[in-house]
């Protein structure tokens, strides 16, 4: 099982905030979210979700609201604030960068002297 | 931000966004603060939402509702974990948490409360010692000096081969005050005792310390009359210094603080003298010749001669002066130097000396500095010695509580709060141990304020104010700190998995932290050695000082001093007042012998005259000959118990019109007679000045034992015994008799004053005493010191034991397994009790080793405190390492002696 300290530190917080840009979301459909969009290969406990949305909130990147969900149950959304919008992206083409020059090198065949 | 990914931190958002979040951060934080109770349900409404999600997916799942909820509460069974990482997420911290867990640190110490009445008590006598001693360098070292501009104050002392020898000449001070330009204000006085009368009511004469100063003295100081006006520089003359000023509290206590005080006259050695002015009582009593303060002042007028040339001579008076501004210490000292090297070819009398400067507040400490010195280090390693018993404490408890500390980390406490926790509650202790440290800091200092000797007045004014009270709350406060948070790191990094897995036991074993505790209580030890060996060594010092062969005999001699006035005694007078005294007190029942001489033994025989041995050949001036001269009577010798060793002794028949005779002793025939024949050899006494052209000659007539007349830690320095009534010159106003009887104290200072009233009833009798006292006065200084010592050292050997014991009593606690299978196997109990001793024995042994290593790099600082013994003593130094060794073995007997009864089945089941 995929234990939230393996997760290479900083990336669930890139991935709630993707998410959130998205849509205003609560807590439970950003963890099926993770789930689906990974096809499972991103588990994160209850825990380190929460705790990185508590720091996201902290922090201002992210903001939490209560407002009744689809089904009339309250539940507390999280949406996506300025600041976040302009970390998400900063670190989105840090990522982009970061793994395509990684992507090359995997992809290397030979080494030019 | 935490969220960079890779660690590459970029982040630059516009100033406004910044703001604006700021904002927003500092609005989610005050609410987590103040709202928290809010804040907690909302965070537990938002799992519970989470959790119902998922029961609801397991339902769909096709579940029943029931097993769904069951399956959803399991699968958030770390709900709590949850809860916990947000708090830390939300980094709420300082004031919210701070007062939970100082809540629950104090219910934890109260839990153990010997642990902590034993953590607490050993901080506050580490904290209370050093505080107090603060307290003391504080006032003697750190303290501005209570007048104004105190650090432009300097003091002027005469030089003697580049060596300080005392005060300087007055004439002396005059010159440089007239040609000095680094100095404002120069200004030279003195302090007399003399007999005053018409103070206040009383009209019996009393002896009392006049200051002779001239008005700028207390110009000089900063300090302005209540009342009245300072002498003006007229009234230094001679002849036109009848006017008086008093100090504040001679006015309220003796004049009853009445207004009409101006104007009214008291009689000084039986002259008249007009009060001009009250002073307030500002000058410490430190500051004064005598170490008492000075009550009333006269101006600065001692003798018509004293501005002759022939008075040049005349040192030992004190000398104060203020710095012109933006001239510094150094610029002032070099001009004085100069100064005093013309003054020296200009006058053949200041041929030898030199004159220098000092800032007025490093003369504060004096004598003291070399005692604070030893007493603030002994306290200090008293402190380190309670820090270190402190951090063993906090380790070994720790080690305990490891399985408390893994169950909460396995309830969800973050790293982080378990660690805050543990800081918190060493500071609670630490607060704690500050607080009653205060106390007994408080408690100290009342103690030193009022009990301390006479050499030591600067003692008098020492008082808590808020520097040394925060410098007492600061350590503790330090110490608590640094001794917690070595250990709260060690058991934040719990690794829960194995943690668990060895089910809490395997940190108890580490043999590492044992081995730094083990070194701790090695250090302790060592320090423990050093403190005791320094008391060891003052102790015996003292009990040297007082028990060594004096060359005289102090035990039932009483002294008393009289003062008698030239107005009624001068020339004749005296020598016929010294025969009456002495006739009638050795007329009184129970005296075996009295003396009326000038200065006593051990400590006030230093009255240095140059001499000139006949035939000897002209002394260059730096090989001057001097001896100590005591101008007395024929009974000098029989009254004191100095045996006589050559030739006779001063007799009734020297009559003042015979020829001089003098006595000098052993110290005074090896260094200026050189193997020849004392008796008949003539010596001259004295320098030449202008009432005595030619200083008299005397015939040595006797030579006695060898006395201490240089206090009691100094070799006996030569001395020469004439007769005053031969000398007028040297015959002066100030008298000592010293008795010899076997009558008590009480009975023989009323004969004493019966017997002076019989010749002039307006003589005061003053500083009766025995000589005893003033043995055991030369030696109150050092006594002082190492009773305080001592103290410390208790403190320390104390704390070492306890540390000792704590050690190994926890050894024997880890080791109850080994024990109980050692025993099954058929170990004795005597082996057991071994197998733990030795532990003791081997903590003793380095930790004497290292201490004995300390104690020899002490010895140099105990240099010059230490008397007839060496300060690297090696059977002091050795005895007090092996009584450490000892100590260590009772220590350890306690747990050992428990050890060797444990049961073997018990101790194997518990495991």
């Amino acid at each position: 099982m995929s234990r939230p300290n393996d997760l290479i530190q900083g990336t669930l917080d890139l991935l709630i905030l993707k998410l959130v840009d998205l849509q205003p979301m609560h807590g439970w459909s950003i963890a099926r979210q993770l789930d689906l969009a990974s096809r499972g290969d991103l588990q994160v406990t209850e825990a380190s979700l929460y705790a990185a949305l508590h720091r996201l909130e902290q922090n201002g990147l992210i903001a939490g609201e209560w407002k009744a969900s689809a089904n009339n149950r309250r539940a507390k959304y999280y949406s996506i604030r300025r600041a976040g919008q302009r970390h998400l992206e900063q670190e989105t083409g840090e990522w982009n960068r970061l793994s395509s020059a990684i992507g090359r090198v995997m992809r290397l065949r030979t080494i030019t002297p | 931000m935490e969220s960079s990914v890779l660690g590459n931190r970029t982040s630059h958002a516009p100033a406004d966004d910044h703001a604006m979040s700021l904002i927003h951060t500092v609005r989610l934080r005050l609410r987590s603060i103040f709202r928290r109770a809010s804040v907690e349900a909302e965070l537990y409404e938002e799992l519970q939402t989470h959790r119902e999600r998922l029961a609801d997916e397991y339902e769909f799942g096709g579940m029943s509702r029931e097993l769904a909820e069951l399956a959803a509460r399991r699968a958030m069974r770390d709900m709590g974990v949850a809860m916990e990482e947000c708090r830390d997420a939300r980094r709420v911290g300082m004031l919210d948490e701070a007062m939970r867990d100082f809540r629950y640190g104090a219910r934890v110490l109260l839990r153990s409360p010997t642990f902590t009445i034993v953590a607490i008590l050993t901080l506050a006598l580490g904290v209370g010692a050093t505080t107090a001693m603060f307290g003391v360098v504080n006032v003697v070292a750190l303290q501005a000096l209570p007048f104004a501009h105190a650090d432009r104050l300097v003091r002027m002392f005469a030089l003697h081969d580049g060596r300080i020898v005392g005060g300087p000449s007055a004439l002396d001070v005059r010159d440089v005050a007239r040609q000095a330009h680094s100095l404002d204000e120069l200004v030279v006085y003195d302090q007399w005792r003399k007999n005053v009368a018409g103070i206040g009511s009383v009209d019996r004469p009393e002896q009392m310390v006049i200051g002779l100063v001239p008005g700028d003295y207390f110009r000089v100081l900063g300090i302005s009359p209540v009342m009245g006006r300072l002498f003006s520089e007229g009234e230094n003359r001679y002849g036109s210094h009848y006017v008086a000023a008093i100090s504040v509290r001679l006015w309220r206590d003796r004049f009853g603080g009445a207004r009409d005080v101006l104007g009214r006259v008291i009689r000084i050695n039986d002259e008249p003298y007009t009060i001009v002015a009250v002073m307030p009582d500002a000058i410490p009593a430190w500051l004064e010749q005598r170490g008492a303060a000075v009550t009333i002042w006269t101006p600065f007028a001692i003798s018509p001669t004293m501005w002759s040339e022939a008075s040049r001579g005349e040192r030992n008076f004190t000398a104060i002066g203020r710095l012109r501004d933006g001239v510094s210490i150094q610029q002032a000292k070099a001009e004085v130097a100069q100064i005093a090297t013309t003054l020296a070819a200009e006058y053949p009398t200041d041929r030898q000396f030199g004159l220098t400067l000092a800032p007025l507040a490093d003369t504060r400490s004096g004598s003291l500095r070399p005692i604070l010195l030893i007493l603030f280090a002994a306290v200090v390693f008293v402190l380190v010695i309670a820090c270190v018993n402190l951090a063993n404490l906090l380790l070994a408890r720790h080690a305990t509580r490891y399985r408390e500390l893994i169950l909460r980390t396995a309830l969800g406490a973050g790293r982080a709060r378990l660690a805050r926790q543990l800081i918190v509650e060493s500071l609670t202790i630490a607060l704690a141990g500050g607080l009653a440290g205060s106390a007994i800091s408080i408690a100290a200092t009342e103690g030193i304020a009022h009990w301390h000797p006479a050499a030591f007045p600067q003692l008098a004014t020492i008082a808590i104010d808020p520097r040394v009270f925060a410098f007492g709350l600061g350590i503790a406060v330090l110490t608590g700190f640094a001794f917690g948070v070595g250990p709260a790191w060690a058991a934040s990094r719990i690794d829960l998995a194995s943690a668990l897995r060895s089910g809490g036991r395997s940190h108890s074993a580490s043999a590492r932290q044992q081995r730094t505790r083990s070194s701790l209580v090695i250090a302790e030890i060592a320090l423990a050695v050093v403190l005791v060996t320094a008391t060891a060594l003052l102790a015996q010092s003292v009990q040297r000082l007082e028990h060594q062969d004096f060359g005289f005999s102090p035990q039932g001699r009483y002294r008393a001093h009289v003062y008698l006035p030239r107005a009624r005694y001068d020339g004749p007078a005296i020598a016929r007042f010294a025969a009456q005294f002495g006739d009638a007190v050795r007329a009184l029942p129970g005296v075996s012998a009295a003396t009326v001489t000038i200065g006593y033994l051990p400590t006030n025989a230093r009255w240095i005259q140059p001499i000139v041995i006949e035939g000897a050949g002209q002394s260059d001036a730096r090989n001057q000959p001097t001896t100590y001269l005591t101008a007395g009577d024929e009974w000098y010798l029989r009254t004191m118990g100095i045996p006589l060793r050559a030739g006779r002794d001063l007799a009734s028949a020297d009559l003042a019109d015979r020829p001089p005779v003098a006595l000098v002793n052993e110290s005074f025939v090896r260094r200026y007679l050189n193997g020849q024949r004392p008796i008949g050899q003539r010596v001259r006494v004295g320098a030449a000045s202008d009432s005595t052209p030619v200083p008299p000659t005397v015939t040595i007539v006797g030579v006695f034992r060898d006395a201490k007349n240089d206090g009691l830690a100094s070799p006996p320095q030569p001395q020469l015994v004439a007769l005053g009534r031969q000398l007028p010159q040297f015959d002066i106003e100030f008298k000592d008799i010293v008795i010899a009887t076997n009558a008590d104290r009480r009975t023989v200072e009323a004969a004493l004053r019966t017997s002076l009233a019989s010749i002039d009833p307006d003589l005061p009798l003053a500083e009766f005493s025995s000589l005893d006292d003033v043995v055991a006065d030369a030696v109150g200084g050092l006594r002082y010191t190492a009773g305080l010592l001592a103290t410390f050292a208790l403190l320390g050997l104390v704390l070492a034991a306890v540390g000792t014991y704590g050690i190994v009593a926890y050894g024997v606690t880890q080791r109850t397994t080994e024990i109980g299978v050692r025993m099954a196997t058929g170990a004795s109990p005597a082996r057991i009790l071994w197998l733990i001793v030795r532990q003791g024995v081997q903590l003793g042994l380095l930790g004497s080793a290292a201490g004995v290593a300390g104690a020899l790099v002490a010895g140099g600082a105990l240099t010059g405190q230490v008397y007839g013994l060496s300060p690297f003593d090696p059977l002091t130094i050795g005895s007090v390492a092996g009584f450490l060794i000892l100590t260590c073995v009772f220590a350890s007997a306690i747990p050992a002696l428990r050890a060797s009864r444990i049961n073997p089945i018990e101790a194997m089941r518990a495991s």
